[in-house]
């Protein structure tokens, strides 16, 4: 409301000057203005004589000059003011003063409306409330970031400070800070494959999916201290692939899907690339064979015996076990929930949410209690 | 509401200017008193609302709010206060809106202070003022609106370049917008002056004192461009003939012509024509150097077709204001004839010989900075064309330039006499070939263009001074009676006298510093010293700091000469985050003869050392001092009593027979 007020004092405050300067305009035809000039140069003269810049000889020639075009100016000023009086009465100024007011608030209103969003507050920082959703959690995690952040400052050899900074900021879709997060890691640790990995991906998301050197340094030395990184593997595949060298790209990733896993989650993308790669380049792909092949049994076979692959039943029950640990969380945020409206009974969207979330946690009666202090604080 | 205030602001000042543009020029055309009363009010209103707007945009800038797109992209919390506000035009849209305020700000001063104006020349100068402001203000809504709203908001913005995140660089921009856009007054001018078909002594003087003010504001803000280059991209060199430098000089030289054929077209009557063509020409080159910073289409032709709307926007306005402009001049052009004849031989003729030779530098950097653009969009190729070229092709055409701009004051108007002159100069001349051979026999034997621009410095200077000394009769009578003298010149004399002298000053700097500079690059561990042009520079250490925004690497030089000077030089390395940036901070100590200039840069693995570069740059301390003479000369010449002659007012002087209405 307030914003149409404002902006109707502002387009208000703007028309009433420019009508009232149309109403009040007089005539003002003095057209003395080159003869001030003309004097104001005579007397220049003057005073250059007198001060022995001019001789008196040249000095009298530029006053006849300039008292010539004084004489010449003062006709012309009478000749235009004859042919101003011939003009002078014009229409009325009543109807171009209706007309603006007629038309200038629909034009600026207009293309405003279309334009901008009227009437919507402004958002300083400092007052800022963060909504309890999205918001709430990356500020949260804008400071956490922040803190880990200047910790890391003053103690920079933490390893797994810097990987969890880099991640974090990930998550907050820095990957420009996420890379050099990545970077400072592997200064500490430069024989980790997946961290010179994760330092050229986020480089390479932080360019908006470009390969610069860079980029390129960094995959390549995670392919060199660890054959098998497979992110190294799928980048380096990609790069090959945007750059139409696609036998190198098929080669690539030939290696990648011969050294991952069986139910590994990118497989399903890398199979779809390297169908593309072999139709844009008509090559066979079983005509390429893993590099990787030999070393990867034996890697898999170590790994193996240090720990065995998780069975199915291992994996259902981590993801009970997650369950029941997401629902604990729940519970105990519903709780504090709980908990702070008693302290603040008129929390009209405070009894919503948690309705909401007995609802979820199958709590149907306090669910059905707090919908109804909900509807109470409604009336 | 403020954001949104400031955003319905711009929008009515759209429609106001559309108003001054249009029914001004009709009244004065239809001699309609009431038509013609809107010019003033609304040229007032127009910078106002623009006003509005932009304290509106700053106001967002300083209290973080991202819910606007704008600060979203280029600020974030932890920035500095002084670059929050100058991150309000360190980007497109909010360089845009400041080039409208100053355009509107530069109408409003028309309407406040034109009193001495022909009123119908005044409201029609207006008028095509606002209508150059319709266009803007057009092409910042549509195209490059900084009020757009996000929602979300994100939790923070992006920062601004760090690049720009420094005091020289925070005021680069509105001084030489300050410059480029009051040309746009002179513009006005010579348009209405077409419209109404003369150019009188009273155009002639009011044009004056503002394409002067742009002038200054023009040559202050490139000095401070300059500057910034200098000591931030930290390699010593602070002229780069890049196209943004380009765009900002060739308005300059335009800019520079104009000044003097219009002393011509007020006191003689004269170069009427010229006059009125170099105004356009000189707002046509800072539109086109608008275009080729704003359209993106220096950094890549590419780019700027993937995304053209803006650069054909600005590209269709400058056609359509520079063309329009001609297409006028074509027609109106002829029917400007001058009054004032004179021999070639007089201060008119070596005028017209510099306003020729400004022209045709202008030209021919225009050539430079277009031609590798052209090439690019026929395919033909990429071509880089550098400072090779410029500076083979400007220089020759400054030494005759500044061997005329010494003696043309000397020569009388009309009639000159080139003996007297040269007898009055001999004293120069004698000095400046003696200074000329003593460089280049004594110091340097190499070049002999070294030599020759000293040479060119030091009669421009000995020949300014001369004018001077004519002036005020020096050893012509008592030297009492020259000191009284003195003080009573005219301010536009003084003007003239610093602009030209500071001018030699800074050739001296620019030739100096272009020859001799002494440079040093080497990897040095704590305790190590080098000597660089006489100076004992030792590196104790280097630290890490932190800043408000990054962290720095600050390098400590201890620097020795004899037993008397030991100073402390602390360059910066610093490393922003939001964005990523590295930047570097010389640390310069500027000497009468140069300045001691020093960088510090990555640490060097194998040996643990840093890598320094130290210069001796001579004589840079002139080339600053010798441009800010020249703005100060700007300065006085603009408080000249001539500029304060009044209007004739209607109560004192009755106009001669009109009926009241």
């Amino acid at each position: 409301m307030s914003f149409w007020i404002a902006s109707g004092f502002v387009l208000l405050a703007t028309l009433i000057a420019i009508i009232l300067s149309i109403i009040r305009a007089r005539a003002n035809s003095s057209d003395e203005y080159n003869a001030t000039i003309y004097h104001d140069q005579l007397n220049e003269v003057k005073r250059d004589i007198d001060h022995g810049v001019l001789s008196a000889e040249d000095g009298e020639a530029l006053k006849t000059e300039i008292k010539k075009r004084l004489e010449k100016n003062t006709k012309i000023v009478l000749a235009n003011a004859k042919d101003q009086s011939k003009q002078a009465g014009a229409r009325s100024p009543i109807t171009v003063a209706i007309a603006i007011v007629g038309i200038i608030p629909f034009t600026s209103y207009g293309l405003y409306s279309y334009l901008g969003s009227p009437g919507k507050p402004d958002l300083p920082f400092a007052n800022r409330q963060f909504n309890p959703s999205f918001d709430a959690a990356s500020a949260k995690m804008d400071s956490l970031v922040k803190k880990l952040r200047e910790r890391l400052d003053q103690n920079p050899n933490q390893l797994k400070g810097w990987i969890l900074l880099g991640q974090s900021l990930v998550n907050l879709k820095r990957f420009n800070a996420a890379s050099n997060a990545f970077k400072q890691a592997l200064k500490i640790a430069p024989n980790r494959a997946e961290i010179a990995a994760s330092a050229a991906e986020t480089r390479f998301m932080a360019k908006d999916g470009k390969f610069d050197q860079e980029v390129r340094d960094y995959f390549k030395m995670a392919q060199r201290l660890n054959p098998e990184e497979h992110k190294a593997l799928y980048y380096l595949g990609l790069d090959s692939f945007m750059a139409k060298k696609y036998a190198s790209a098929i080669q690539y990733w030939v290696d990648l899907i011969s050294i991952s896993p069986a139910g590994a989650p990118w497989m399903d993308n890398v199979r779809g690339r390297l169908i593309d790669a072999a139709e844009a380049s008509n090559l066979k792909i079983s005509n390429f064979i893993p590099r990787l092949k030999s070393a990867s049994k034996s890697s898999k076979k170590l790994r193996q015996s240090r720990e065995p692959a998780p069975t199915q039943e291992d994996i259902n029950n981590a993801n009970e076990m997650s369950k029941k640990e997401r629902e604990k969380f729940i519970r105990s945020m519903v709780e504090r929930l709980a908990n702070s409206l008693k302290s603040a009974p008129n929390d009209l969207n405070g009894w919503r949410r948690l309705a909401r979330s007995y609802r979820v946690l199958g709590e149907q009666k306090k669910a059905a209690e707090a919908e109804q202090r909900a509807i109470e604080l409604e009336k | 509401m403020i954001v949104e205030i400031g955003h319905f602001s711009l929008v009515l000042a759209l429609f106001i200017a559309g108003l001054q543009g249009t029914l001004p020029i009709i009244g004065a055309h239809r001699n309609n008193h009431s038509l013609m009363a809107v010019a003033t009010p609304a040229a007032i209103i127009q910078f106002i609302l623009i006003l509005g707007s932009f304290i509106a945009l700053t106001y967002a800038f300083l209290v973080s709010d991202f819910s606007v797109i704008n600060v979203a992209s280029n600020s974030h919390t932890e920035k500095p206060t002084l670059y929050k506000i100058s991150g309000v035009w360190g980007n497109h849209e909010g360089s845009m809106l400041l080039w409208a305020l100053i355009l509107a700000g530069y109408g409003a001063a028309i309407a406040a202070f034109g009193e001495n104006l022909r009123p119908t020349l005044k409201v029609r100068i207006l008028g095509v003022q606002a209508l150059i402001g319709t266009g803007i203000l057009a092409f910042i809504l549509l195209t490059s609106n900084p009020f757009l709203r996000l929602t979300p908001a994100p939790v923070n913005g992006n920062g601004l370049n760090p690049l720009l995140q420094d005091p020289g660089l925070a005021f680069h921009p509105p001084l030489l917008y300050l410059g480029y856009v009051g040309l746009s007054l002179t513009f006005s001018f010579a348009v209405a002056a077409l419209i109404e078909g003369r150019v009188d002594a009273a155009w002639a003087r009011w044009v004056r004192p503002w394409t002067l003010a742009a002038w200054g504001f023009l040559t202050g803000g490139i000095v401070l461009g300059s500057w910034w280059a200098y000591y931030e991209l930290g390699w010593g060199g602070w002229w780069f003939w890049d196209p943004v430098e380009n765009a900002s000089f060739m308005p300059w030289l335009a800019a520079t012509a104009l000044l003097h054929s219009a002393i011509v077209s007020e006191k003689r009557d004269g170069l009427k024509a010229w006059t009125i063509f170099l105004a356009i020409m000189a707002f046509g080159l800072s539109l086109l150097g608008t275009f080729l910073v704003r359209s993106g289409v220096i950094t890549s032709v590419h780019a700027f077709a993937s995304d053209p709307t803006r650069g054909v926007f600005i590209l269709l306005l400058l056609i359509v204001t520079i063309g329009g402009a001609f297409i006028l001049f074509a027609w109106r052009g002829p029917t400007l004839k001058g009054a004032g004849l004179f021999q070639p031989v007089s201060r008119e003729g070596g005028l017209v010989i510099n306003n020729f030779l400004l022209t045709v530098a202008a030209a021919s950097i225009l050539l430079g900075t277009l031609y590798p653009l052209f090439i690019d969009v026929l395919k033909l190729g990429k071509v880089s064309v550098g400072a090779p070229y410029f500076e083979s092709v400007f220089v020759p055409m400054m030494i005759p330039m500044i061997a005329i701009m010494g003696l043309a004051p000397l020569l009388k108007w009309k009639r000159g006499d080139f003996k007297t002159a040269i007898e009055k100069l001999k004293f120069a001349i004698a000095l400046s070939i003696i200074g000329g051979l003593f460089v280049w026999i004594l110091i340097d034997r190499a070049s002999a263009f070294t030599s020759l621009g000293m040479t060119i410095s030091l009669w421009l200077l000995t020949a300014t001074l001369t004018e001077l000394a004519g002036r005020i009769k020096l050893f012509r009578g008592p030297l009492s009676e020259s000191i009284n003298y003195l003080f009573r010149q005219p301010r536009a004399s003084w003007g003239m006298t610093l602009a030209h002298a500071g001018l030699a000053i800074a050739i001296a700097g620019i030739t100096a510093s272009s020859s001799w500079k002494v440079e040093s690059i080497q990897i040095m561990k704590f305790g190590d010293q080098v000597n660089v042009a006489g100076y004992n520079y030792t590196l104790k250490h280097v630290r890490e700091i932190q800043g408000p925004n990054y962290k720095a690497l600050r390098g400590t030089f201890i620097v020795n000469k004899g037993d008397d000077i030991n100073w402390v030089l602390e360059p910066e390395k610093r490393f922003y985050t939001d964005p990523v940036m590295t930047t570097t901070e010389a640390a310069i100590r500027p000497t009468f003869l140069g300045d001691l200039y020093a960088v510090v840069g990555d640490r060097d693995e194998k040996s643990g050392g840093y890598i320094t570069r130290i210069y001796f740059n001579p004589l840079v301390p002139w080339m600053w001092t010798g441009a800010i003479i020249m703005v100060l000369g700007a300065g006085i010449s603009l408080t000249d009593r001539r500029h304060r002659v009044g209007a004739p007012s209607s109560n004192k002087i009755p106009a001669p027979g009109i009926p009241a209405e």
